[in-house]
């Protein structure tokens, strides 16, 4: 079986990777969408939503580190 | 319950003279949204205002003046104010009676404040002249003298003795204050030495006396200005205090008579009749045809034009104005559904022909929530915040919350007993020697009371099941979604649209989950090989028909969209992962408390272990709200929404007097 070093860090890699996606295209999002806000409020649900699509990444990512960790010491 | 009230279009005409009769009846039914009138529509013209509508205009304006000045903003008012007594002081002329009473106050509170501005002014520039004991006649009036008043940064007496010889040098009693006589002829050389003292000039103040006297005098009546005002405050808080009740009742009561006597001007007239077309309730339309009948001895006549259907056409064929083409979405759920009406119209409002998902929304929102939470030691405290929040507040945006945490709450409780077995991140039974609520407290609950007898999972252990549990949770979610669109398309282009759009869709779910599920049980279990064969056999051939029919029902195009199902079930696999996280802070927290508390070092560190494991849930418990309330929100907007949403329908606002205030006692 792989190296449970090996394992780990490849899990590392796939948080860390899909959390700095999704960070920053958050934050791009996030940021349109408050100032979408700021000209009409009513947008609240829409630049909501908007902004928890890219959350997606981050959970794939998450997933995918989980299924690796479930390998480690097999 | 599950589509928008049907609607009907009706046109309600008359005599002018029975106008407001009319408008009296439509207000009490409640019932019809008005569709704006517009000029010049087959020989029609606008309405006229009612007469009342000027006197009343004119005293909501007054009464918004004097609101401003006593500084009355919207409140929750216990009292509602009787509508009869209301009349009764409005058309005594309470409000100019009022406005009469507090102007006299206001007045003369704002001269007081004009003159006490001005004595600041003067007090300013007096100051620097206190410190020279001269009176302020004494600066001015000479021929032969020249004098500079200013502030220096050095004495420059002994250098004006040495350049200028003769001079009167007065240091203020604050070592930079000064005033300096030369005759004039020595100015230009004094401005020099001054200069070099770092002279800064401040013209000489006109008047008489002494300016530390004078001083005195301001000083004495600022304060009595000071005393003014504040017992014109007084006064008028003492006013608030007295008709706050009245002044927030009048300005409901008159903008509603605004309103309704502005009305004419949204509806269509001629010099002897008028007319209103409308939506009402296609339920209501019986009722209010009943009551304009009794209510005019029928010399107004109401006719139904149009029961609006759902069906969709296409707008090539009518142009014909969307007022008549939009039907007002009235949205009718039970009181459970309602609660979740504002979550749903956050993001839009469901169209006329497409199901209402508030009701479905009710039960899929806090059952995700609960999932994601559950753990009794979270549940508890939810419910209970959200039983109080939604007894308490008032405003949508705390209701809404309140509910989420109410009913997110019962499904976590309901998820932390019987699917999870967890209280705090802790089991009731321990598995494989971890900490569990038996090793704990020495007590073995599945023996001693009888519970959990059923089989459990651990949210850090059986991590690959719940993931597995999840993408089904998905498939149906989905599926559901699907089922929805499926009707909804059906409603607006009948059968064989839905079929081939959502049925495809349908087949093409169905068939990719076989096919995984084939290459999972193949690959990955090998165990029942024969049944992963069997899954994949079965899943293309769907898969394929599906995406033929998607094909025909909505054009290729769609098919670029097939990944995106496959993100969609996947996405749901974020229920496992959340729980996940929570449990491993939980696991985190409850790990470093119970070695501090269970550790020999002492009453130190037994409250400094309870402080951490107090702490530590607290934030679990915060962060929980956040996020498996917005993750909870995300799967229904964005997965479940995605299938069959279209929203953008307009709300429905029938005429009705506000009453929130006022309120009518029956004789």
């Amino acid at each position: 079986m792989a190296d449970d070093g090996i394992i780990a860090i490849a899990a590392c890699i796939a948080i860390a990777t899909t959390g700095f996606a999704s960070a920053w295209a958050e934050k791009e999002i996030g940021s349109a969408a408050v100032g979408a806000m700021a000209e009409d409020k009513s947008l609240f649900g829409n630049g909501l939503i908007l902004t928890v699509i890219p959350e997606t990444i981050v959970i794939f990512g998450l997933v995918l580190a989980i299924l690796l960790w479930t390998q480690m010491g097999a | 319950m599950l589509l928008p009230d049907q609607m009907s279009r009706v046109l309600i005409v008359g005599a002018n003279s029975r106008l407001e009769g009319t408008l009296d009846l439509l207000y009490e039914d409640g019932s019809t949204h008005i569709i704006d009138f517009i000029d010049g529509e087959d020989g029609f013209r606008i309405g006229k205002p009612l007469a009342q509508a000027i006197k009343a205009s004119e005293r909501l304006l007054t009464l918004r003046a004097i609101a401003k000045d006593l500084r009355i903003r919207e409140e929750l008012l216990e009292e509602r104010y009787p509508l009869s007594k209301l009349s009764q002081e409005i058309d005594g002329n309470a409000i100019e009676k009022l406005e009469n009473e507090i102007s006299d106050i206001i007045e003369h509170r704002n001269q007081s404040q004009e003159r006490l501005s001005d004595l600041q002014l003067n007090k300013r520039e007096l100051e620097p002249f206190t410190h020279i004991p001269l009176s302020l006649d004494m600066y001015r009036g000479y021929e032969s003298l020249a004098v500079f008043t200013g502030t220096v940064r050095v004495d420059p007496t002994p250098s004006l003795m040495a350049k200028v010889g003769q001079a009167e040098v007065i240091m203020g009693d604050d070592g930079h204050m000064v005033a300096v006589f030369v005759a004039r002829k020595d100015a230009e050389e004094t401005t020099r030495v001054l200069a070099d003292a770092g002279f800064m000039e401040i013209a000489a103040l006109r008047g008489e006396g002494l300016p530390s006297e004078m001083m005195i005098g301001i000083d004495e009546e600022m304060a009595q200005l000071e005393e003014q005002i504040s017992s014109a405050e007084t006064d008028l808080v003492g006013v608030r205090e007295k008709h706050i009740g009245f002044l927030i009742a009048t300005d409901e009561e008159l903008s509603n008579q605004v309103d309704r006597a502005e009305l004419p001007l949204r509806l269509g007239s001629t010099s002897h009749a008028f007319f209103i077309d409308a939506w009402v309730p296609t339920d209501e339309v019986e009722k209010l045809a009943k009551l304009l009948e009794d209510g005019t001895e029928s010399n107004v006549h109401l006719e139904v034009l149009e029961v609006k259907d759902r069906t969709e056409h296409d707008h090539a064929e009518d142009e014909e104005d969307s007022r008549f083409n939009e039907a007002p979405i009235n949205l009718r759920n039970g009181r459970m559904g309602s609660l979740f009406e504002y979550l749903v119209t956050l993001i839009s409002r469901p169209k006329y022909n497409e199901v209402d998902p508030s009701s479905i929304f009710a039960w899929t929102f806090p059952f995700f929530f609960g999932f994601m939470v559950g753990d009794i030691g979270y549940a508890i405290p939810f419910i209970v915040l959200g039983a109080v929040g939604l007894k308490k507040c008032t405003s949508n945006e705390w209701r809404t919350i309140s509910t989420m945490l109410f009913f997110g709450g019962l499904w976590a409780f309901f998820f932390g007993t019987f699917f999870f077995a967890e209280m705090l991140g802790i089991h009731f039974i321990s598995t494989e020697g971890h900490l569990a609520w038996n090793t704990l407290l020495g007590i073995n609950v599945t023996h001693d009371f009888a519970l959990f007898p059923w089989e459990t999972y651990s949210k850090l252990g059986d991590v690959e099941i719940l993931l597995y549990f999840t993408c089904w949770l998905g498939f149906a979610h989905l599926m559901l979604g699907l089922m929805v669109g499926f009707y909804n398309v059906k409603l607006r282009h009948g059968l064989k649209h839905a079929v081939l759009e959502k049925g495809g869709w349908m087949l093409i779910l169905l068939g990719g989950i076989l096919g995984v599920l084939g290459i999972a049980y193949m690959i990955l279990i090998e165990t029942p090989y024969f049944l992963g064969t069997w899954a994949l056999y079965a899943g293309i051939p769907v898969l394929l028909l599906g995406m033929v029919m998607l094909m025909k029902g909505e054009g290729g195009t769609a098919l670029m969209e097939l990944f995106g199902m496959m993100t969609n079930v996947l996405s749901y696999t974020r229920l496992a992962a959340i729980g996940m996280s929570k449990a491993g802070m939980a696991f985190a927290f409850n790990f470093i408390a119970i070695e501090m508390i269970g550790g020999s070092g002492g009453t130190v560190n037994l409250l400094l272990g309870l402080l951490v494991f107090l702490a530590g849930h607290m934030t679990i418990w915060m962060l929980a709200i956040v996020s498996a309330g917005l993750h909870s929100a995300r799967l229904q907007y964005v997965e479940f929404f995605g299938k069959f949403f279209k929203g953008g329908g307009l709300p429905y606002s029938p005429l009705r007097m506000i009453r929130e205030h006022t309120e009518k006692m029956e004789a």
